[in-house]
């Protein structure tokens, strides 16, 4: 019964911690757009526009929920439910920090540790594509599903660079799991300075799964109206909107996770041994939101700096560039451990 | 391939982080406001004479002139005591400008004979119904008193030649 | 090294309790808040402002059929990867040329499915 208080107690904090980031980082965008544009961006709900996402938040909520007469009805509704779903369940494998002592018992600081971590993300990953999918098809609007399609597409083409590109890391590590992969980034040994390739490849990828950046045809306002959320309108646009930060708050979190140290700064064992553990693990889990903060904000620099992709650049770019050079970012991993580095 | 197009994708990043660092552009309206044109053409007024009385006579070429036929208005005969109200014997009883289609061109100040229409620097306040668009006399004359006339001397300039 | 046990997937369960239970909470609570208005050509598709014409069921390019039965062939092949990936250090060099070889029969395919122009036109 302990364990299900504690995991569950764990369970809301991160909840919530994902919701408000994910909210604020609808704030934060158009901060960040606005002062890459040469302009101040909301200002006037609250001061500096903190109250501003309350606000967006409220107008959704309040908004009429129509549903279209020629639309499927509950798969309508379930496009979005599936979408905010996969979105929200990724976070329960990832470690926030090493673990906390208090009331006496050790609480780790991660949701579930299971042994298939990375597996876990990547399936969860590949769902949230029927989330678009069945958006797109349920709106019975032609716009939608040429929408629908392509992102999926898109997404699907993805997938398999950003599996090939972590499989290098699997290798160093020997294990799927999220704890091992950060508990093994010790200090400054981060694995971006083992697998610069891969990180490369994983990024764009990220890019191109939460539709964003220079990839986002899918969403595109000129293009497709609205594409695959055309017809949506209030809370289930909203989980739409939603279900895209949070995605992107989540690949962030692997990104820092898989490549950057997780948790782990430079100096961290000094601080472990003078202050305390408590103290480390509250650390810990202030550099790992700081590095997912700092890569949220790449997420955005870059949307506001790059031209989109044409389809078929984009797919392209997917299929014959990056899985060869996934396959031999893997190869050259393991003939480099098997021959080289014993 | 795709690393030919790295470094130019790294130095346009850098150009736009430089951005963040450059003052804004924003005027934060309405604290600051930027100046508008002396013949600036923003809400109507139904200007009064030195005595107090409406110049408006309910002639009615301000609404042939009008191209989106925003003005309309009833005319009235003035009684005999009320000559310190009106400086004619016929006057405008009930006179509408619908604001919403109004495109503030500024025909009406032209075309009017009296001198008695004229286009302000104010601008119109939001509202939340269309009916509460349609401004009548309560809206457009301006108040008696003295220190609150809205000076049109430039615009008669334009409008005199 | 952690074992499979279904204890450490319990919280996965109590995560997917409260998912389900947030997103069907809004979902069927939040549509009652707003206002309802009843209006024919409301509730009609979008098609820019046009009449809409015909279904949408109609029939779309075969290209991104082609593109969903390539990936599933190689994700086929990266899920292969994986248990080879986790049990790398232990199977060493004869593992590793194995994999190479494997590699080399599915890099066959892909030049094939590259010279037959599958990835052409839109990919």
């Amino acid at each position: 019964m302990d364990l299900i208080l504690e995991k569950s107690i764990l369970i809301i904090v991160i909840f919530s911690i994902t919701l408000v980031i994910a909210m604020y980082s609808t704030y934060m965008e158009r901060k960040v757009a606005a002062f890459l544009q040469d302009r101040i961006g909301p200002d006037r709900a609250g001061p500096f526009g903190i109250l501003q996402p309350l606000a967006d938040g409220g107008k959704m909520f309040f908004k009429e929920d129509f549903i279209p007469a020629k639309s499927e009805r509950w798969l309508f509704i379930l496009g979005p439910g599936i979408a905010m779903l996969t979105a929200l369940m990724t976070s329960a494998v990832i470690p926030w920090g090493t673990s906390i002592e208090m009331f006496g018992r050790n609480i780790s600081l991660q949701v579930a540790d299971i042994n298939i971590g990375i597996l876990y993300v990547m399936g969860f990953l590949s769902i949230g594509v029927y989330g678009i999918m069945v958006g797109g098809w349920a709106s019975n609007n032609k716009y939608s599903l040429m929408g629908a399609i392509r992102a999926s597409s898109q997404m699907i083409s993805y997938e398999l660079a950003m599996g090939l590109s972590i499989i290098a890391i699997v290798m160093m590590n020997e294990s799927l799991s999220l704890s091992v992969i950060a508990e093994k980034q010790d200090s400054w040994h981060w694995n971006v300075l083992y697998q610069p390739l891969g990180f490369l490849i994983f990024i764009v990828c990220a890019f191109a799964e939460t539709n964003r950046a220079p990839f986002d045809l899918a969403e595109c306002d000129s293009e497709l109206i609205g594409g695959y959320h055309t017809e949506y309108s209030s809370m289930k646009l909203g989980f739409y909107l939603f279900a895209e930060y949070i995605n992107m708050f989540i690949s962030a979190t692997m990104i820092s996770t898989l490549y950057f140290g997780s948790y782990n700064f430079p100096g961290m064992h000094w601080v472990g041994d003078h202050l305390g553990h408590n103290w480390l693990a509250i650390i810990e889990v202030a550099v790992l939101f700081s590095k997912i903060i700092f890569f949220i904000f790449f997420f955005m620099w870059v949307r506001w700096t790059l031209p989109r992709f044409r389809y078929d650049q984009l797919m392209h770019l997917g299929w014959k560039v990056l899985i060869p050079l996934a396959i031999i970012n893997m190869l050259i991993t393991g003939g480099w451990m098997t021959y080289v580095w014993k | 391939m795709e690393r030919l197009y790295l470094p130019a994708i790294i130095k346009g990043m850098f150009i736009t982080f430089s951005h963040l660092f450059k003052k804004a552009a924003t005027v934060k309206y309405p604290e600051q406001k930027r100046p508008f044109a002396p013949v600036y053409r923003g809400m109507h007024v139904l200007k009064r004479d030195e005595m107090g009385r409406e110049n408006c006579t309910a002639c009615g070429l301000c609404a042939v002139a009008c191209p989106a036929e925003a003005i309309t208005m009833v005319a009235a005969e003035r009684k005999p005591g009320e000559e310190m109200k009106f400086r004619e014997e016929k006057y405008a009883a009930v006179y509408e400008i619908n604001m919403l289609r109004c495109i503030f061109c500024g025909l009406c100040e032209e075309a009017c004979p009296k001198e008695a229409i004229f286009l302000t620097d104010r601008i119109t306040p939001t509202e939340y119904n269309r009916e509460n668009f349609i401004y009548g006399k309560d809206k457009l004359v301006e108040p008696l008193a003295l220190e609150q006339r809205i000076d049109v001397t430039k615009r008669q300039q334009y409008t005199r030649d | 090294m952690l074992d499979s046990s279904s204890s450490s997937y319990m919280p996965i369960v109590l995560q997917s309790i409260v998912a389900l239970g947030f997103v069907g909470l809004v979902l069927v609570l939040v549509p009652m808040l707003g206002p309802k208005s009843k209006g024919s050509t409301k509730t009609d598709n979008f098609e820019c402002g046009i009449e809409a014409q015909g279904d949408a069921r109609v029939k779309f390019s075969v290209k991104y059929f082609l593109t969903a039965i390539l990936f599933v062939l190689f994700d086929v092949e990266v899920i292969f990867f994986y248990p080879y990936a986790v049990n790398f250090k232990s199977l060493g060099s004869p593992g590793f040329l194995a994999v190479v070889m494997f590699v080399a029969f599915f890099l066959i395919g892909f030049f094939y499915v590259l010279k037959k122009g599958a990835l052409e036109w839109e990919k």
